[in-house]
């Protein structure tokens, strides 16, 4: 049993070989993060270290790390208030279609010192790069509403940056810490870390993690999707109860 | 202590929203009206989407109302004839209202229509009751005078299809009972309120209702309007946070039965203006919402179930 593990093991390794010049081991703290009844958030530790390629290469130098976190996606819509006819009016919006509901970007130095700004554009890591890539539609200023969104999902908490937010704890194990405010979207998160040096990424890994409804309020969220008539019947009810039982409770 | 609510998505602080639901609560067992209108506009402030804010207040004044309606019915204070043509025009009108609502929240439109609704209905409201208060009390100081009985006919008494209601000793049409219902019907499920404030002084100064059967007629309305609104918009919006409701109707309902005790160490009139009071500051908090520029003027949303833009 051992030997056969050993050669899957030296199989994976091997094609692996072909690959980067260097490998990187990356991980999450959870692999679910539950959202129960008090939920008030939820703090996500990300690790990895980058370890020597089989050609038995060691890691050597100073090496960068960027992580991407990425929430389920979704269609948002920011709209701009304006006077008209005396008063305050909705008046232009856009529409940023496919828009990741969390997006966080974390490096180990600003990203402009450590990668080109081509390379940057490449990669799509920037918030910038995430709203222009969402945006659908607009009947107004392009660049006045993609910041807009980055500046209201940023004080949602949704989306952020953090330039110096992946620590080394050695010169190739390296931590980041990521918030899940409580309006978190639940769904499946993707999480990335690239391995970057002179200028170049040399290795990337990705892992998933799941944000999930549990218990009661799971229970209650599909049931208001998937049986809509019957959770509104139950909602009157519950009133009904409720109100008959206070009017007996406190009969005088 | 946070509690979770898994339709807005958000967390708010428990006692928060058992305190608020008992504040209401307290008021409408004070002024005998739902509070859903004081409920909405204080969800939506304290950062409920307006959504699940207005659909969720539909089933806390379905709770409160019930508790209210219960003890009328015991004294015999509801006229079920009366109020099966309210139910029969306001369930029409609050299949119209989720409509409208779904259709403005569509074209984006939704907080304007919320805050204007506000300021019209609560703004002529307020100051009509404030006028007829203000004026009965000034008539009260002056010493008894003989007081205008609503007995008079006026031209709604003219119209077809007359009905006979016998716990109203009223022979009226119908077709103004329909109106009035399928009107706050209306209103009802665009703002996310009972319409309790506005359907008893149209009873009792179009229809000329008696006075002892008008508050338990109208609280029976407003119950059976609002259970129908609340599944309508489960259904339509999929926006009604059970927990949200519930945490809100604990509090209410425990608030109505001190605020009904509380009630009796007031004159009515005085009642009235302060009720008046309470609701011109929200149409005028409404008000200036709409006219004053915005610190922020930038407002995002997720498109939600069944939406488009």
């Amino acid at each position: 049993m051992a030997l056969r593990g050993l050669l899957i093991l030296m199989l994976v390794l091997a094609m692996a070989q072909t690959g980067h010049a260097q490998d990187l081991v990356f991980s999450t703290s959870n692999r679910t993060v539950w959202i129960h009844s008090n939920f008030t958030g939820e703090t996500i530790t990300l690790f990895g270290n980058i370890e020597p390629d089989l050609a038995g290469q060691a890691p050597q130098g100073h090496y960068d790390i960027v992580v991407v976190i990425r929430g389920p996606v979704g269609d948002r819509v920011v709209r701009r208030k304006a006077r008209q006819f005396g008063i305050m009016l909705n008046a232009d919006y856009a529409l940023f279609g496919q828009l990741p509901s969390y997006y966080r970007v974390l490096s180990s130095r600003p990203l402009e010192t450590i990668l080109t700004r081509e390379a940057i554009a490449e990669m799509g890591f920037t918030v910038e790069a995430q709203a222009s890539a969402a945006l659908e539609t607009t009947t107004g200023n392009v660049p006045m509403f993609e910041n807009e969104l980055i500046r209201l999902m940023e004080k949602a908490s949704l989306f952020g940056t953090a330039e110096r937010g992946v620590s080394f704890l050695s010169p190739t194990f390296f931590t980041a810490r990521a918030a899940l405010p409580s309006n978190v979207s639940s769904g499946l998160f993707l999480a990335q870390a690239f391995v970057v040096r002179d200028g170049e990424v040399v290795a990337r890994n990705a892992q998933q993690f799941i944000v999930q409804k549990t218990g009661f309020e799971r229970f209650l969220g599909d049931a208001s999707r998937n049986q809509p008539l019957l959770y509104g019947l139950a909602c009157v009810l519950l009133a009904l109860v409720t109100g008959w039982f206070g009017g007996v409770l406190f009969r005088r | 202590m946070q509690i979770y609510l898994p339709i807005a998505e958000l967390s708010v602080n428990l006692f928060f929203l058992v305190g608020i639901g008992g504040a209401i609560g307290f008021l409408s067992g004070l002024f005998g009206v739902g509070g859903g209108f004081l409920l909405t506009p204080l969800l939506i402030f304290s950062g409920v989407p307006a959504p699940v804010a207005v659909a969720s207040v539909t089933g806390q004044v379905v709770a409160a109302s019930t508790s209210g309606a219960l003890s009328y019915w015991r004294r015999g204070g509801i006229d079920l004839m009366l109020a099966a043509f309210l139910v029969l025009g306001g369930a029409v009108g609050s299949i119209v209202g989720v409509w409208i609502f779904s259709l403005l929240r569509s074209l984006g439109q939704l907080d304007l229509a919320i805050s204007l609704g506000y300021l019209i209905f609560l703004g002529a409201i307020g100051s009509l009751m404030l006028y007829e208060a203000i004026r009965s009390i000034i008539r009260s100081r002056r010493g008894p005078q003989r007081p205008k009985m609503p007995g008079q006919h006026t031209w709604v008494h003219g119209l077809p299809l007359r009905m006979r209601f016998k716990k109203s000793q009223l022979y009226i049409s119908v077709i103004p009972v329909i109106v009035i219902g399928f009107l706050i019907g209306i209103v009802g499920a665009l703002l996310g309120i009972g319409g309790g404030f506005i359907l008893v002084p149209a009873l009792v100064y179009l229809l000329r209702i008696p006075g002892s059967v008008v508050v338990g007629t109208s609280l029976l309305h407003v119950l059976a309007v609002m259970a129908v609104t609340c599944v309508l918009h489960a259904v339509q919006s999929q926006s009604v946070d059970i927990l949200l409701a519930f945490c809100l109707m604990v509090g209410s309902v425990a608030g109505a039965q001190f605020g009904a005790s509380a009630g009796q160490y007031l004159r009515g009139d005085q009642l009235r203006a302060l009720l008046a009071l309470i609701v011109l500051g929200v149409a005028i908090r409404f008000g200036l919402s709409l006219f004053l520029t915005p610190a922020d003027p930038f407002s995002m949303a997720a498109i939600g179930f069944g939406e488009t833009v």
